[in-house]
Parts: structure tokens; sequence; C-alpha cells
């Protein structure tokens, strides 16, 4: 590493003259808390950032802290990379660029594979007859080992605009209450509601990195339910101040959203280990109906079905709804 | 319909885009209720955190989105606490109680100095002065922007922290009279005489970085903190943090080095002016970063209690 400047170390580690009471100015336990914790809003974070660098005993507190806080294997993670850029060869520059290349041709090649499997798998959905004039009808059995991805017809049917079943669909009838919605997995592309074929969820339960997520499910009595071990085992999930009948699930990564009856939607973005309710509202009309499908393609991009076959889209991540 | 402390809560609150409903929302998902909280008081705590973080102008929306991340049932616990509510001590109590001493240990190393330094904390979360007859709890200054984990942990830090910062005053001054070196005559000229175009140059240079780049330089070269620690602090790739320090002070050297030039001195003399300047890095850096705060010595010194 290139040394330094002994005129640069002393001006940085000087404290700002002009701030008389520069010991007065330093952070609250609750900003650097909430620092280490990525929690902070970007204007909030430029500020912090802006004292820290200057200020040697709040960067103390910020290590006291951060160790323990931070990801528990944060620094493993990063270990392997740091023994390769110390090895000459492997940390000249060449080497890196044609590792990066590699890479991305490996992962764009997965996700044209990806691709096709699931094209493949809504070509056979849109075929299958005579699903339009089955009746919605409540699983009896729920279903817990999730590794047949076979969807309800029924809910292939609900989602067709001209089906005459969902035309007729009463969300206040418990017999045309939607059946059990799919587990939920972490497909680029269709949230579970929207699946009309088998799915096998293993090899799509996992992202691009080998990190596998949890997996979603809703019991046919509307409870959520989360299994952190590929569908062997199920944990039942409570969100806090919810007494709703929840019909609809879907999951990006650690992001899960879970909607029900009356136009109730929840959302985690850390797996389901806390929960904020999400009012889409557009124009002055708030979502009162039922949300009876969730689909979201990314982080940001998601799109709600309510019984009423309404259809509100996000591209923000829930922060904004436009409704069609 | 609405009762009538909802009724209060809505019109007397300041913040647009409050609404009872939203209030009754955040007070269920807190759990507060259990704790011994009422609705009106954790309202009133929301409120005044709202009112701290949030523009006046904020709309609903973003009061909404604001309330919603807010750490909700460690920010009941923490309040109820305050309260002095018996039934949110005894959860604070199950756990936490064993948690402090740990989080202590791990910051002051030692048995004795974490033990203290948790006995403390404990003392200023159940509120040993009063003000007005009431006693004060340290827990009514959480805010629920992060969690209640980590600002326990962060205000132990800050006692440390202090507590090795006055300890330092003490040692220091204990030394320099022990040298007698607060009354020697004052010490010629040092190799690195002030040289204002020096300081000029690096000011200008430093004016340029923005505040991430400074606390990187500061994170690495003064308080001695490993790439991975600065990766962890900065949200970002170990090898990005490598990158960006090669490049930054290479750039510094640069900048410096330009601006040297600009104030007269020739290409070569603005060199040597650096090559010295570094070289007696070597003598000077080890005293000044021992005084400054060396993060090894940091956690090695024990905290012993001021005289008197």
């Amino acid at each position: 590493m290139t040394l330094l400047p002994e005129s640069v170390r002393r001006r940085l580690a000087a404290e700002p003259a002009e701030a008389a009471n520069f010991s007065a100015l330093h952070s609250s336990a609750d900003m650097l808390s909430a620092f280490a914790e990525d929690r902070l809003s970007p204007q909030e974070r430029a500020r912090l950032m802006e004292h820290l660098s200057m200020c040697a005993d709040c960067r103390q507190v910020v290590w006291h802290v951060l160790p323990e806080l931070g990801a528990p294997d944060a620094t493993a993670q990063l270990a392997p990379v740091r023994w390769a850029f110390r090895s000459p060869w492997l940390g000249s520059p060449a080497f890196r660029w044609s590792a990066i290349a590699a890479c991305l041709i490996v992962a764009g090649g997965i996700a044209l594979f990806q691709r096709d499997v699931l094209q493949h798998h809504q070509i056979a959905a849109d075929q299958r007859p005579a699903v339009l004039e089955r009746p919605m009808q409540r699983e009896s059995a729920p279903k817990t080992d999730s590794s047949d991805g076979t969807a309800p017809a029924a809910v292939a049917a609900m989602l067709e605009p001209s089906s005459p079943v969902s035309a007729k669909h009463n969300p206040a009838a418990s017999t045309n209450i939607p059946p059990r919605a799919q587990p939920a997995v972490n497909m680029p592309l269709h949230a579970n509601a929207f699946m009309g074929s088998k799915v096998t969820a293993s090899s799509l339960n996992a992202d691009l990195s080998g990190k596998i997520f949890p997996r979603w499910t809703l019991t046919s009595d509307g409870l959520l339910q989360r299994s952190l071990d590929a569908g062997k085992s199920w944990q039942p999930i409570v969100i806090p101040g919810n007494s709703s009948t929840l019909h609809a699930i879907a999951a990006q990564g650690t992001h899960v959203w879970v909607g029900g009856a009356a136009g109730v939607l929840y959302h985690s973005s850390d797996a389901g280990k806390d929960w904020s309710q999400v009012k889409p509202s557009d124009g002055g009309k708030t979502l009162a109906d039922d949300v009876i499908g969730i689909e979201f393609s990314s982080v940001q991009m998601g799109k709600l079905i309510t019984g009423r076959q309404e259809t509100w889209t996000t591209a923000d991540g829930g922060n904004t709804w436009q409704k069609k | 319909m609405k009762n009538s402390s909802e009724t209060r809560l809505e019109t007397a609150a300041p913040v647009h885009g409050w609404s009872a409903g939203l209030s009754r929302e955040l007070y269920i998902k807190s759990g507060a209720e259990a704790l011994g909280l009422g609705l009106e008081a954790f309202a009133g705590i929301i409120l005044g955190i709202v009112a701290k973080f949030l523009p006046a102008e904020s709309n609903a929306n973003s009061v909404e989105k604001f309330c919603c991340e807010l750490r909700l049932q460690d920010l009941a616990l923490a309040h109820a606490c305050a309260a002095g509510h018996e039934r949110a001590w005894e959860a604070f109590m199950v756990r936490y109680r064993s948690k402090l001493y740990d989080m202590a240990s791990a910051i002051a190393r030692e048995s004795s100095a974490a033990r203290e330094l948790a006995d403390g904390l404990y003392a200023e979360l159940y509120g040993t002065s009063l003000k007005n007859e009431k006693r004060i709890s340290k827990l009514s200054s959480y805010n629920g922007r992060g969690s209640l984990d980590g600002w326990l942990r962060t205000v132990l830090a800050q006692e440390f922290v202090n507590r090795y910062r006055k300890q330092r005053r003490l040692v220091s001054l204990e030394e320099e009279t022990e040298a007698g070196q607060q009354f020697a005559s004052p010490q010629p000229e040092s190799q690195i005489s002030a040289d204002s175009r020096m300081e000029i140059a690096t000011d200008e240079a430093l004016a340029g970085l923005s505040p991430d780049d400074r606390f990187l330089l500061a994170a690495y070269y003064l308080d001695q903190r490993t790439l991975a620690e600065i990766a962890l602090a900065l949200q970002l790739h170990e090898s990005t943090i490598s990158r960006k320090l090669h490049k930054l002070t290479k750039t510094l050297r640069k900048q410096v080095l330009a601006g040297l030039k600009k104030s007269g001195m020739s290409r070569r003399q603005a060199e040597e002016a650096l090559q010295v300047d570094v070289r007696d890095l070597k003598v000077d850096l080890r005293k000044r970063l021992t005084q400054e705060g060396d993060a090894a010595a940091f956690h090695k010194q024990k905290v012993q209690e001021p005289a008197g």
C-alpha cells in the first residue's frame, strides 16, 4: 500500500478548528447504532459520515459496535477474496477481469436456461384444457411437501380475464375463496399464484451464488408458514397485528409479500423477521379489495391482482402504486 | 367509533399525515399494551421521534414509512421500562441481564472493567438520577432507529471511549510531569517544520475528498483498521476498499505534489519535500499515533478508576 504523506495524516487526525464545541457534536447512540445496522437515510448517513471522518472517538465507538452487528459470516466471506488478491499472479488485473468476464458468461447462460424452462412451463399452463370450467374450491389437505409444485387449476382459472368463473368470483363466499397458494420460491419471473403447471421448486430455490433462501407457503386456512430447510419442515409465522385471512404470497430473496382479505398487504425485507403493512393507494383510492395474487419479478417490480380483477403495479418496491 | 384518547391524539398531533388509525396500528405492532404502556403514551413517544427526525413538511406516506421502519417492539420495551412498568422490566432483565455483561466484555476485554461498565449502565438504564422527583432513565433516549441490542452496545462503547479518553489525559499529564517535560525548554525547530506551503497543499488535496473517502483514510491510517472491518462499516467489498485506498493515496500524493509546484517549488523540490516528510513519518508517527489513540493500545490499556 502506498505510504500516506505525513502532512495528510496530521491533517486527517486534527479536529476541525472552527468547531469550538466539537466534542458536544458527537453523534448520539441512536445514530451510531443505526449507522452500524445500515438503517439511516442517505442524507443522515452523509451527515454522520462527515462527522465520523473527523472524530476519532465516534469512530472508535463504531469499531466496537460493528463486529458484533455485522453479517455473521461477513469476515469469512471476505477472507477468501483477500487471499486471492494477495497472491501476485491471482491479484493481477488481467486475471481479475478475465474471472469477472467468465462469471458473467456463466451467469448469462444460466439466466437464459431458466428463462427457457419457465417459458416452457408457461406454454404448458396456457394449453391446459377445461381449466376455466372448474369451480374454485379450497384444498382440503394442506400440502407440506413443496416438491410437487402443481398449482390448483382454480388459480389459473381465476386469472383468465374472460373466465366465467373469475367473473362470478365472490370473495365473501367461503367456497369461492382461492385455494392455498403455491409455495413461493425465489423465481425471477413468476410468483406462486400465477403458476399453472408443475414446477420443481428445489432447483429454483437458490440464487446464482448458491445461497439458499427460505420457502414460504399459506395453509388452507390462510396461515403463513416458512421453511428454512427446503421444505422438509415448516414453521408458522405470525405477522404482528394481522387478523385477516391471507390469500397470496410472493418472495424475492429475503423480500416477502403477503396479501389477503380486504386489501391487507404486508412486506418483510428480512425473510419474515420484521413486517410492515403496506397500503397501496392511487389517486386517493386505497386498495380495499381482497388480494388474491401477487407477483414480484424483482425486489422493485411487482403486481397485485384483486378479487375484482384489478391490477396494482409498483416499480419501486411498494413505495408507490398504480392501479390499472 | 373513535375513543376520546384517539380523537385527542389526532387533533393535537402537529405532525402532518398522522392519524389515529396509524397510531393504533403501530401500537398493536409494538406489543406495548402487554408491557403496560398505554396508547396515548406510546403515540406521544412516536410523535416525538417523528418530529425529531422528519422535516415538518413530510407527507403522509413518508411519515407512515418512517414509523413502520422503527423498531417498534424494542421501542415499546425501552420506554415501558423508562416509565417504570414492572412487566417491561421483567422482560428486559430476561433478555438483557447476561447479554449486557457479554457486550461489555467484548468491548472492555477485561472482566473487572467489563463488569464496572455493565453495572454503571444498568444503573443509568434503571434511572438513579431524579428530575422533579421523577426518575430519569437513559432508556427514554432510545429512538428505535436501530435495534435495542445495537443501541445498548453503542452506549456501552461510548462510555468506554469516554473513560479511556479521560484516563489518557491523566496518564499523559503524569508522564509529562515525571519526565520534567512540562518545565523543559522549548524544543528546537523540528525537522518537519511547519511549512505553510505543505499544509496549504495538503488542505487543498483533502478538501476535495468526500466524507466517505476521508473516513476510509482515517480508518485505515489512523485507526489501523483492517480492510475487512472497513468494508463492513462502508457496506462495500474488501477488494473495493483496497482499490479505493490505493487510488486515494496515489491521488493525494499527486495533488499535494501539484499544490507544492503551484506554490513555487520545482518538481524536484516538491518530491524531496514529500520524501523527507515520509521519512520523518517513521520517527514522529509512532509517538503521534500513541498519543492520538493507537487502536491496539486502546484495547489493551486498563480503564482505571480516576483518582478521587
